[in-house]
């Protein structure tokens, strides 16, 4: 995997950068650190990034809207930050993890472990209610309630909005599979549901299932997923 | 003018009965309760004439309006009855002095008031008089139930006889009738001789001054005789005095002189001379008693014999005045002070008093130096005030001549009363450029006075200037909005409102002319130190916050947390160093505690405060950060975290990465011993990565940096700041007043 570290604080920075590739080991693709989001900017419009570590003052008038601008890429981002009273916010807005400073291995451990889609349910954190999508010359936000489910192409997913809209997302359907870990179910390769909208099972010849959704769409349901979603629905 | 005993000639203008448009309704009022001082009297229509006698020429509702306006004609060349018949307007009847009409003649007549006859009340002759032909005094009572005021008809039947003329004359005055001067008996001789002093002696050979004008002066080109000169004049009492042992005889007159009263010597002042050596100089007033039994009604000779060798203004007159007065009621006793004089005495204590309270407040409360200008500007006008006062009472008075101490004495507490009013307007207005002001009213009023000749014109030599500077430097306050800018522009004018509207303005009199402009500036600064202390307060809450504030930022996350995010890595990686680090965090919070809540400390300590800050920040961001400080004086004061503040500003709002090191430079600026200059400049990044950073807290700074400058210095301080394309400069001014006014301000 591939990290960007954005940290001005070089000691700082030196401690996230050693505990990341301690944790992370080999798993780690490539890992560049930089003092500013501005100095960082080419590195994020890469296409393989998968995560960035955000050192951010969000007391400030204008970090939410730093924030939101980088939300809506195809990389997973955790916050590191001194704030700790703004996690809760930030979660709200769709951050991964927030991890507080002074920042302590075992904290980020955890951080990454969520990235991976570990098992995060030893420690319960706010899920987002908004999800940030990239337009042409801004950032959008999407209320999570409105969505009903999320369907992947090759590079990007397809949001579904209870509406009948369709958008366009960044984020691939693991990195919103981790994101939206309790509200939303993985029920093949290519469907991401909002566990509230699915009305039951459909198993037929061949063990091939599928469910049908409140609005009367129906959606293919991979052999592998039905125990996991049964587990869920129950 | 000679005989006019209003005229007082306290010289630097007398007081102008107004109360200027500018002063408030109240202070009118205020004004009236003080100062009535109404006069009545009467005042007389065209007469008209006819030839023959009437028996009802003297009734009110005859009509008159074919009767001739030109006595001449209707004498018509020939003798016999004339009637003449005037509008007579009486006002103010309530004051018993003005129901008399005195009358001079030279023939026999009867006068009719409103149709009634009225009998003589006194009637005498007066010493021959060729040149008008009067010589013969009567006085008439109005019948009291006639005394209301309106217009009343005066019939008077003349007896020709041989007389071809009608030489008569109503004597109208609006002042008292117990006494007046007799104008054409004035009489000048250069000869010296014991006998002029005697009441009957024969001048008629003698000169006769100019009536028109003014006895000797320079109006009526007219300059008195070298050596010894008598001046001889008549003065008729028209009734017995109550309390005639109390009656004397004023003059005042620039020569030195012996008065006679009907040949015998009452008083003077000096001894008259031939040359200034023989001449012993007298004082411009002074007066004699005049022997109860020499008080009768009736005619007398005053006699003087003068000599006025000294240099002396004569704008005016050599005799400016000449008039009897009730001694006691004039200097005596204190609680027989005139109703007009109360008036001025309250006003020098209100003055004093003024004087006296911002004294005190300069002294113990707030060193401002407009305050001792206002102090010491209504001690002059007090003393200017108790000045007139006592000369209008005849207590004080000086030598003659326009070399005088007294005289000049008055002129210079003249001249510094404009120049302390244009200090106090250019203090209290924070004028930049005071000397040009001051300087310009000195220049202009030393020369006025210098070419002026006579007091009248140099005392308008220094009005003149004072008053348009004033005017121009209150104008400016106005322009400016600054705060009792209109109250004093109203005080400048409310003076020349004084000087300018006439007597009996609102029927108000004897006003100190200075009055309304030191209220009018005793209300603008009360209200600006209230104003001011209001700010100071506001200022002071302020400055609490802000220390708050600032206090807060060292202990919040982005400073405390960073700070020890930074640490953890050190001990895990470099204990040693770590140790370092904790030892260089705990200099910092120390010296914050040690500086905080104290209002000034060395500027070594507060460099002590900026260096263990950047040490600590060294270590966070791996990287030498440095302050090279060259001040001149270590232990000079200043509000502590100024430059902390600074330097904690572009610490946190500067991305330093590309630099090596990071030096910050302290620069003090040779200024003279009352200015000192610090200049701080502080390297900046190409792009500053705010990510979000405390704009507000940059706010903050500045705010606390000007809230704790104004606290210690008030507006002695200038903030500058400057930006280039890799430095950002402050530069910090501050003025220092007197040593005593900062210690002051420390307790």
């Amino acid at each position: 995997m591939n990290i960007v570290i954005v940290e001005d604080e070089a000691q700082v920075s030196k401690r996230i950068q050693r505990l990341t590739r301690e944790l992370l080991g080999d798993r780690i693709g490539w890992l560049n650190a930089y003092s500013t989001i501005e100095s960082a900017s080419i590195a994020l419009e890469r296409e393989d990034i998968d995560l960035l570590l955000l050192d951010l003052n969000l007391s400030g008038r204008n970090g939410f809207d730093l924030l939101t601008e980088l939300l809506g890429r195809r990389f997973q981002t955790i916050i590191i930050s001194a704030y700790k009273d703004r996690a809760i916010e930030a979660y709200e807005h769709g951050v991964l993890d927030f991890v507080p400073k002074p920042i302590d291995e075992t904290r980020l451990a955890l951080a990454f472990n969520r990235f991976i889609g570990g098992d995060s349910s030893t420690e319960s954190i706010p899920l987002p209610r908004r999800l940030a999508i990239k337009e042409v010359s801004c950032t959008e936000f999407i209320e999570v309630e409105q969505i009903e489910r999320f369907s992947g192409a090759s590079d990007y997913s397809e949001i579904h909005l209870i509406s009948g809209k369709r958008k366009l997302c960044e984020k691939s359907l693991e990195s919103l599979e981790v994101l939206f870990r309790d509200k939303f179910v993985r029920i093949h390769r290519s469907h991401l549901v909002r566990i509230g909208e699915i009305e039951k099972i459909l198993s037929s010849e061949g063990s091939r299932y599928a469910v049908t959704l409140k609005n009367g769409e129906k959606l293919p349901l991979s052999r592998t997923r039905v125990g996991g979603l049964r587990k869920k629905l129950a | 003018m000679v005989d006019d005993p209003d005229h007082m000639p306290y010289s630097i203008s007398s007081p102008k009965i107004t109360v200027g448009l500018l002063i408030s309704a109240s202070l009118s009022i205020l004004l009236i309760t003080f100062g009535m001082n109404t006069r009545g009297g009467f005042q007389l229509g065209e007469p008209r004439y006819n030839h023959g006698d009437d028996e009802n020429a003297a009734s009110v509702s005859l009509d008159d309006s074919d009767w001739k306006t030109d006595p001449v004609s209707a004498i018509k060349g020939s003798s016999g009855i004339v009637w003449q018949r005037t509008r007579i307007e009486l006002s103010d009847t309530d004051n018993e002095m003005h129901g008399r009409i005195a009358i001079l003649s030279g023939i026999p007549f009867r006068l009719y008031f409103d149709g009634v006859l009225l009998e003589k009340s006194l009637d005498f002759a007066l010493p021959p008089n060729r040149e008008i032909g009067l010589d013969r005094f009567s006085s008439f009572e109005i019948p009291v139930d006639h005394r209301i005021e309106g217009t009343h008809l005066l019939a008077i039947r003349f007896e020709l006889g041989e007389s071809r003329q009608l030489p008569f004359r109503i004597l109208e005055s609006d002042s008292n009738l117990e006494w007046f001067l007799l104008p054409w008996q004035w009489r000048v001789s250069t000869d010296d001789d014991p006998h002029f002093s005697e009441r009957d002696w024969d001048d008629s050979t003698w000169k006769r001054p100019s009536l028109d004008s003014f006895l000797f002066s320079k109006a009526s080109h007219t300059q008195p005789p070298k050596g010894i000169f008598w001046i001889r004049a008549g003065m008729i009492i028209t009734e017995p005095f109550e309390k005639p042992s109390s009656m004397a005889l004023f003059t005042e007159m620039r020569g030195s002189r012996e008065i006679y009263w009907d040949g015998e010597l009452i008083g003077g002042s000096g001894i008259p001379g031939d040359s200034r050596e023989t001449e012993i100089q007298g004082t411009l007033l002074s007066w004699g008693a005049i022997p109860s039994e020499k008080l009768t009604p009736g005619y007398h000779q005053i006699a003087i014999r003068a000599s006025a060798n000294y240099p002396a203004y004569l704008d005016t007159a050599l005799l400016e005045s000449i008039y009897l007065l009730d001694v006691y009621e004039n200097m005596d006793d204190p609680r027989m002070v005139f109703p007009e004089d109360f008036t001025n005495v309250v006003f020098v204590g209100f003055a004093i008093a003024a004087c006296v309270l911002f004294f005190l407040v300069f002294f113990f409360v707030e060193r401002e130096s407009s305050y001792l200008w206002f102090a010491s500007l209504c001690l002059c006008v007090a003393i200017f005030e108790l000045g007139r006062i006592q000369f209008e009472k005849k207590q004080f008075s000086y030598d003659y001549d326009s070399g005088s101490l007294w005289g000049n004495l008055i002129l210079l507490n003249f001249f510094l009363l404009y120049a302390l009013l244009l200090a106090f307007l250019v203090s209290r207005f924070r004028n930049s450029k005071p000397w040009i002001w001051i300087g310009g009213f000195m220049t202009l009023s030393i020369v006025f006075v210098a070419i002026g000749e006579s007091i009248d014109g140099k005392t308008i030599g220094i009005m003149g200037p004072g008053l348009l500077i004033g005017l121009m430097l209150s104008g400016w306050a106005v322009f400016r909005s600054r705060s009792g800018g209109l109250f004093a522009l109203f005080g400048v004018l409310s003076i020349i409102a004084m000087n300018v509207l006439p007597d009996g303005f609102l029927g108000v009199a004897n006003v100190p002319e200075f009055f309304p402009m030191t209220i009018l500036l005793l209300v603008g600064t009360s209200v600006h130190i209230g104003k001011e202390r209001e700010r100071l307060n506001a200022s002071a809450l302020f400055k609490a916050r802000a220390e708050a504030e600032l206090l807060k930022i060292s202990i919040q996350p982005h400073f405390l947390v960073n700070t020890l995010t930074a640490l953890i890595e050190w001990v895990e990686q470099e204990p040693k160093k770590g140790v370092e680090f904790v030892k260089a965090i705990e200099r910092h919070f120390d010296l914050l505690l040690r500086v905080s809540g104290r209002d000034v400390i060395p500027i070594a300590t507060e460099l002590e405060l900026c260096e263990s800050y950047l040490k600590i920040i060294g270590f966070r961001k791996l990287k030498r950060f440095q302050l090279k400080a060259d001040v001149m004086e270590s232990e000079s004061t200043i509000p502590p975290m100024i430059l902390h503040t600074l330097v904690e500003n572009a610490t946190t709002h500067n991305d330093y990465e590309s630099l090596d090191e990071v030096v910050f430079l302290l620069h003090e600026e040779e200024c003279g011993s009352r200015t000192r200059v610090y200049r701080l400049s502080v390297p900046i990044s190409k792009k500053p990565d705010l990510r979000g950073e405390m704009e507000e807290t940059r706010g903050i700074g500045t705010q606390y940096i000007k809230a704790r400058l104004s606290e210690s210095y008030g507006d002695r301080y200038e903030l500058e700041s400057d930006e280039s394309s890799d430095t950002w400069t402050t530069t910090i001014r501050i003025f220092e007043t007197t040593k005593k006014s900062s210690e002051y301000r420390n307790r």
